[in-house]
């Protein structure tokens, strides 16, 4: 990509356009990476995520509707759902694989 | 007690994310200095600047707009944009009757290549719901009146088509060249929540909303 022309400019466009951070937390930047680059080595494709994601932001714009609650800063927990439902579906990473790390790594923080 | 702790909380997302990296980093299925590289390229080097260039070549070159309009994805690809999500690019061009905004309504599929990834606000259920509805209050609340008379054409984007709005060129910039309009066009405009506007417009326009601002002060003071 030849973005070293415009990468000259890319501040005073940032500047104007009032351009918020691209992840507002470094998880949703990990979230995102792994999405993008698990369906780049081809274990998914974009496609199959993204029904995922559909079907992740649908179910809580069901409640949404229903009780009016609305928190806009939720879409890379949608995110990160849809992707660990889509990794447990393809037997990349377990439930009990996922609760097992979790642990493992709270114990090593905690000791 | 730190049972008691582990049944009442559910594991907040980022300790999940680190869990899942840590796990398929186990299994070799990914590696973080490549994650590191994905995540570089869409803080910096993938953005609304990209989707400038197009409009503000199109904008100098009427033989490439023809092109963009008639296939976006080789159009964009001849100034080396591509990437992820920029297959099926549809350019769509507003006029003085005619303004085009584009929604995702089921998720946030959105142009990668020439836009980088979506804004929060493009995501959030208020956006995806009432743009459809009601674009036209939608435009209001992003501050931008149409007068009547214009007709406004919303896109719903999908995993089949992606829209980049061709914003208007605004009047005033004609001795321009196309760097020169390339830091004009905001990415709301591509996304067809703006207008473009003229450098000088813009200075009129924010001194006159000052003014305004000032005569509403003075009047609720007195009041």
């Amino acid at each position: 990509m030849s973005t070293e022309n415009s990468a000259r400019t890319f501040e005073a466009l940032a500047a104007d356009a009032g351009l918020e951070p691209v992840f507002s937390a470094p998880w949703e930047a990990r979230a995102f990476a792994m999405a993008l680059g698990l369906s780049e080595a081809s274990l998914f494709t974009w496609d199959e995520f993204r029904a995922h994601l559909i079907a992740e932001v649908g179910s809580a714009d069901r409640v949404r509707e229903h009780d009016g609650s609305a928190n806009p800063g939720e879409y890379y927990e949608h995110f990160l759902r849809a992707l660990e439902h889509l990794l447990r579906e393809k037997g990349i990473a377990s439930e009990a694989e996922l609760a097992h790390k979790l642990r493992e790594i709270e114990s090593a923080t905690t000791k | 007690m730190s049972d008691d702790h582990h049944n009442a909380a559910p594991t907040g997302p980022a300790a999940r994310v680190k869990a899942l990296e840590a796990l398929l980093t186990d299994k070799g299925l990914v590696k973080s200095e490549a994650l590191d590289r994905i995540v570089d390229t869409f803080e910096h080097k993938v953005g609304p600047r990209n989707g400038a260039r197009v409009v503000a070549k199109a904008w100098t070159d009427p033989e490439y707009r023809k092109r963009l309009l008639k296939n976006a994805t080789a159009a964009v690809g001849e100034l080396g944009i591509a990437g992820p999500e920029g297959g099926h690019l549809v350019a769509i061009e507003n006029t003085p009757r005619v303004h085009n905004l584009v929604v995702c309504t089921l998720c946030s599929c959105y142009p990668w290549p020439v836009l980088g990834l979506p804004p929060v606000w493009y995501k959030s259920f208020a956006y995806r719901s009432r743009a459809v509805s009601d674009p036209r209050g939608v435009l209001r609340d992003f501050g931008l009146k149409l007068p009547d008379g214009v007709e406004i054409r919303v896109w719903d984007s999908s995993a089949e088509m992606r829209y980049l709005v061709l914003p208007e060129r605004p009047r005033g910039t004609e001795r321009m060249n196309e760097n020169e309009l390339a830091l004009l066009v905001t990415r709301d405009s591509m996304v067809g929540v703006a207008k473009v506007s003229a450098p000088d417009g813009r200075a009129r326009d924010a001194a006159k909303s000052e003014r305004k601002a000032s005569t509403k002060k003075r009047a609720s003071t007195k009041g």
